[in-house]
């Protein structure tokens, strides 16, 4: 065993592991802004029922929630630069893996979280548009001003949860050769031959971060409260 | 009635093949409290609710002082000028209830009649006095019991000083002990000369406060007049028959 894992190396390890953090929260940061734009897009096209596109949303989130993660990493990261070169001729395949990374995962989560978005809107009660109707609103002040932020209130707990989903899946962005977290810990294991120790040391940082980004969620939700 | 300020005349109303509204009209002067009574499936929320454009009526116009819309075919700027004339108080008070009470009578001072804050928020908090909540400016819905949430409802009608309100059986949704709040302070609104439409089953509030009264049934007004006239003389055998019921159903419960 000593060969394998030592104690001592074992934490030595995990300020190096760490380093890479800020990329591993890049990936999150970017994915979740392409999820959250898509996906609320995606969930008004649902709630309003627009024809043709409704349809694109429900086979997009079936294929979404339907196909492994690290395979749609794959398949962007392959797929990705032939589609844009058939289409307009630019090469992308050069760029970073960085970007298509951060492209796989925002398409992943807006596939989740449309359908979360989805069911956040129309859990707002008709009787709340009457109301916004009633009183002289606009269609868009009444989303933006009372459906919307009730209707985040109800998505937040479920936010939560997919978003220290997508931290942790993450760490499949190592398998294009991305220098995060867990592409830090499967280098520095295999360089020193060394790799239970480094995976869990980077197991210990997952955790880490993990219940850190649950508690701020909870902490958010119980903030939020409408009076209740 | 040349100076009528709120006409309504020949609404036409079906869900489908059942016809709901067959040709309802009605006259307001200013100040003016109708009561609207009837069966339940009358038709008298429904006539409404067409009012303020939260259905969409097959036919009929609204004459509020000398414009008038259609009914059945407006454009939204006609709807939303409307509905920012009218003020409409529905069953289950629906309150934003992402919102304090002061907010929700704010919203559409700011967001519909584009008030200036500071004085939004001064409107508001009158009209919250007037309706006996100066302690709950900053109360959420979820923490006001009905009657409460009803008063900041009117609150929220009145504060934009609307030519007329339309009240969807404001009390219907209470429990027996909170109708009395709501109703006392819609009789104040009445005393202070208000145009109101109320669609409800207090018969004392239609007696007493009405000024005229109005039965539908089947989606027509069946007969209409002075209170007392409905009360005391009503002239229809159906009238009478409803007014008969109510009072049997008064005397078991």
């Amino acid at each position: 065993m000593g060969d394998y894992f030592t104690w001592n190396g074992f934490i030595h390890f995990i300020p190096k592991i760490a380093a890479q953090l800020p990329m591993t929260l890049l990936i999150v940061g970017g994915s979740l802004a392409i999820g959250v734009l898509l996906g609320l897009l995606l969930a008004f096209v649902r709630v309003f029922s627009i024809p043709v596109a409704k349809q694109i949303a429900i086979v997009f989130t079936s294929f979404v929630r339907g196909t492994p993660e690290i395979v749609q990493v794959f398949i962007v990261y392959y797929g990705l630069p032939l589609l844009v070169q058939s289409i307009t001729g630019v090469d992308i395949d050069a760029l970073s893996a960085l970007y298509f990374v951060i492209v796989a995962f925002g398409i992943n989560t807006a596939g989740y979280l449309a359908e979360l978005f989805r069911g956040a809107l129309e859990s707002v009660p008709r009787g709340q548009y009457e109301a916004g109707e009633a009183a002289g609103l606009t269609r868009g002040a009444i989303f933006r001003r009372i459906v919307i932020p009730q209707a985040a209130k109800f998505a937040l707990p479920g936010f939560g949860v997919n978003v220290v989903y997508l931290f942790q899946s993450t760490s499949m962005a190592a398998a294009v050769g991305v220098m995060d977290m867990m592409g830090k810990a499967a280098n520095l294991g295999s360089a020193t031959g060394r790799l239970l120790q480094s995976y869990a040391a980077a197991a210990v940082l997952f955790i880490i971060i993990s219940i850190v980004l649950q508690w701020a969620f909870t902490l958010l939700d119980k903030r939020v409260t409408f009076g209740r | 009635m040349a100076d009528a300020q709120v006409i309504v005349s020949g609404v036409k109303k079906s869900f489908e093949d059942n016809l709901v509204l067959r040709d309802v009209s009605l006259s307001l002067q200013s100040g003016d409290v109708v009561a609207i009574l009837g069966p339940s499936g009358s038709g008298k929320s429904t006539f409404l609710r067409c009012l303020d454009y939260l259905e969409r009526a097959d036919a009929g116009t609204l004459q509020l002082g000398n414009d008038v819309y259609d009914l059945h075919d407006a454009s939204n700027k006609q709807i939303l000028e409307v509905r920012r004339r009218t003020g409409f108080v529905f069953q289950n008070y629906n309150l934003f209830i992402n919102k304090t009470a002061l907010k929700n009578v704010m919203e559409p001072l700011v967001c519909a009649h584009r008030v200036p804050k500071e004085d939004a928020e001064r409107i508001a908090k009158e009209a919250l006095d007037k309706v006996g909540l100066s302690d709950r400016y900053d109360y959420y819905p979820s923490q006001l019991s009905g009657g409460q949430q009803q008063r900041v409802s009117i609150a929220r009608a009145i504060a934009v000083k609307p030519e007329v309100i339309f009240f969807d059986e404001p009390t219907s949704a209470l429990d027996p002990e909170l109708i009395g709040e709501v109703l006392s302070v819609m009789k104040n609104l009445a005393n202070q000369g208000i145009t109101m439409i109320v669609v409800t089953h207090e018969m004392r509030f239609a007696r007493n406060v009405a000024t005229h009264v109005v039965f539908m049934e089947g989606g027509v007004i069946v007969e209409e007049g002075s209170p007392e006239q409905i009360f005391e003389h009503p002239q229809q055998s159906r009238t009478r028959q409803f007014l008969q019921q109510i009072a049997d159903d008064a005397a078991i419960g």
